[in-house]
């Protein structure tokens, strides 16, 4: 899952405003890829126009977009960046593994440690009675510490 | 004819002692550039003194670092309506801040 962490607003706004509205209509993979390739790797190419032409390259309804990079992505870009700031993210990428942080890009075996930890934690939990669906919710967002 | 010539070159030898001791040019004597010589010194010898005592009292603290979540810890995440990619429910979900950056 992802959530945007602006720590570059110059450079970084207009491309997160872009993918956030890509996943407002189901289509934030494809965007989130081509905002890398053709805007990252194309010399930082992440301007508002760009992002635009890429916007019409996915296939996203212009109209609906518009409007939301103008409106309802600004929210969301707010409200993600508060919630991470409240628990302590100060950089990216930040990882939380079922709320358990990992901080930067850290070698795979660091993330396997964690995720079996929590794995083994989950099934366990799931032993005693508690269902897949209803973990997260139970055992992280509501048991997990709210800040730092 | 000789006392004449003795006369003559006490005469000159005196005068050229007088021409060593004419005045400095511009009128003023040394006193005032050793004065001025002497305050710039005694100035620069202040600023030292300054510079040590900035010295002795150590380098500035640095700033402290910014606290950073524990790695132990579970932190509330809401997952709410982030685009993610998996299936909807899962053991393990791992949430990810990022910017295109």
């Amino acid at each position: 899952m992802y959530k945007h962490y602006v720590v570059h607003p110059q450079s970084a706004t207009d491309p997160a405003l872009a993918s956030c509205a890509a996943g407002r209509q189901g289509k934030f993979k494809e965007m989130d890829k081509l905002i890398w390739e053709k805007g990252y790797d194309a010399g930082r190419n992440l301007k508002a126009d760009n992002m635009e032409k890429l916007a019409k390259e996915a296939g996203l309804d212009m109209a609906k977009y518009k409007a939301d990079i103008g409106g309802a992505c600004k929210e969301t870009l707010k409200k993600d960046r508060a919630a991470l700031a409240k628990v302590g993210v100060g950089g990216t990428p930040a990882f939380f593994i079922n709320g358990r942080y990992l901080s930067g890009a850290q070698p795979i075996d660091r993330f396997k440690t964690v995720i079996d930890e929590e794995l083994k934690k989950a099934n366990e939990a799931i032993a005693k009675g508690t269902t897949v669906d209803k973990y997260y919710t139970e055992f992280v967002e509501k048991k997990g510490k709210k800040k730092l | 004819m000789r006392r004449f010539s003795y006369l003559f070159i006490g005469g000159a030898f005196a005068a050229s002692l007088a021409g060593c001791q004419r005045p400095a040019p511009g009128g003023g004597d040394n006193s005032e550039v050793l004065a001025k010589l002497d305050e710039i010194s005694k100035k620069l010898n202040d600023l030292e003194g300054k510079v040590e005592k900035a010295a002795k009292a150590g380098a500035r603290p640095s700033r402290p670092s910014r606290p950073r979540p524990d790695a132990k810890a579970t932190y509330s995440i809401p997952l709410g309506d982030s685009p993610a990619v998996g299936p909807e429910h899962a053991k393990v979900t791992i949430v990810e801040a990022f910017e295109y950056a």
